[in-house]
């Protein structure tokens, strides 16, 4: 089985992302969703501008892609600015800032130690979907626990629609 | 974790302009085929996408006064030179720092440039170039880094894979190389800012120095307000590297 850590790193350098997404834009956080008997991984890239004092800007998400977990294969790409769902979005405009305040007190290893938990339990979750291993109503909740923290409130909308579904799921307001 | 995804989620245009307004989930509870409940969220009009940019108080692109990443600048005098590889003290000269907007990769190719050629460039100049090209569109794509070095004259030969010998080999040979690079791994130095993701970023490799107990890969990052000429040590700069599968442009005059 592929790590989500390693799948996502796949995406990253893609030709679709190599060719398409601009220089400057990140990968927010994976979300899954399944369609008949794909499992589609899905994330937006988006700009931060770092600032001192968790004041780093946080612009809306520019792209958008699906791809089918574990082969790899684009399902979906869309430009949000060109999206009409998305019309109402100033792009240019900041949605809001990092750190967000349940994060405030990580430092950076530890910020990246929680999302190194998050996908184990995302890795465990995908082999559970393969019918392999377990994936119980605590890791559910740990992973509810993760997820709910460690994305920015300002983007959640934007989770939302991507990955209806998964974010009613395991992000609380 | 059972009947996780028995749902149906759909996009709706219920106003019948032929946009899609709505998601519409639908629940069947007892595994009958049947929808036992819904849930209409109004993407359009709801409130979170009229409020999204309520950034009162955010500021904008541009208001910011940059971050500094706090390492170390190479000193011609504080090394051994015969052990440094480049041109570092003089393609210093080159830097510029691009704001907080996103031309990284202009930037990068117009610091190398002028650091083999000697000629002035005005990278908001090539901005303007790159955008009528169409090579860049708030920012420039991986592909694209070897454009404005190419606009100016430059030869270049770009890919995937590559290696320090690599960068060694063409400042060795008076040419001028710029990569793509995880740019949260390169600016975590300042530990009290890291960034939510970890963006691709383009800066220019200037020189390597070999005087020390670890190699340190000497760049030129327009992004930092003290982005000038800072010593990266050779296996963060690798990691920071390795994320955009070693890509970089080689150039030459």
């Amino acid at each position: 089985m592929i790590l989500i850590e390693d799948f996502l790193k796949n995406i990253n350098t893609s030709t679709v992302v190599r060719s398409n997404i601009p220089l400057g834009l990140g990968m927010g956080f994976p979300m899954l969703n399944i369609m008949g008997e794909h499992l589609l991984v899905s994330v937006f890239y988006y700009r931060s501008v770092l600032r001192p004092g968790d004041q780093t800007l946080l612009m809306p998400p520019e792209y958008q892609l699906s791809v089918d977990y574990p082969s790899g294969k684009l399902v979906t790409f869309t430009s949000l600015r060109l999206n009409p769902v998305y019309q109402k979005v100033a792009f240019d405009k900041p949605v809001g800032t990092f750190r967000h305040e349940a994060i405030q007190n990580l430092e950076r290893e530890q910020y990246q130690e929680k999302k190194q938990n998050l996908f184990a339990l995302m890795n465990k979750l995908i082999a559970f979907l393969g019918d392999e291993g377990e994936f119980g109503a605590g890791e559910e909740q740990e992973m509810s626990d993760l997820f709910t923290l460690m994305t920015e409130p300002s983007l959640h909308m934007f989770y939302q629609a991507m990955a209806p579904q998964f974010y009613q799921r395991f992000i609380r307001k | 974790m059972e009947n996780m995804f028995d749902e149906i989620v759909m996009g709706a245009d219920l106003d019948g302009d032929g946009i899609v307004d709505s998601i519409v989930t639908g629940v069947d509870f007892n595994g009958d085929g049947i929808i036992d409940a819904t849930e209409i969220m109004d993407v359009q009009g709801i409130n979170v996408w009229d409020f999204c940019n309520n950034s009162f108080g955010f500021g904008s692109i541009g208001d910011g006064e940059g971050f500094s990443v706090g390492y170390e600048q190479f000193s011609s005098s504080e090394t051994d030179m015969g052990q440094v590889i480049g041109t570092p003290a003089a393609d210093e000269q080159c830097w510029e720092y691009q704001g907080e907007s996103g031309p990284c990769a202009i930037y990068a190719q117009v610091m190398a440039y002028e650091g083999m050629t000697g000629v002035d460039i005005d990278p908001k100049a090539m901005i303007e170039v790159a955008a009528e090209q169409g090579w860049y569109n708030n920012g420039t794509t991986m592909e694209d880094m070897d454009k404005i070095l190419n606009y100016l004259g430059a030869e270049t030969e770009k890919g995937y894979g590559g290696s320090m010998q690599d960068l060694q080999e063409c400042l060795e040979n008076d040419g001028r190389v710029v990569v793509a690079v995880d740019g949260e791994e390169i600016w975590y130095g300042n530990a009290k800012i890291y960034a939510p993701n970890n963006p691709n970023h383009a800066v220019e490799v200037i020189g390597i120095d070999y005087s020390g107990e670890e190699p340190m890969v000497i760049i030129n990052d327009s992004g930092t307000v003290d982005g000038h000429a800072i010593m990266i040590p050779q296996t963060q700069f690798e990691d920071a590297w390795e994320d955009s599968g070693c890509f970089y442009v080689e150039a030459y005059a």
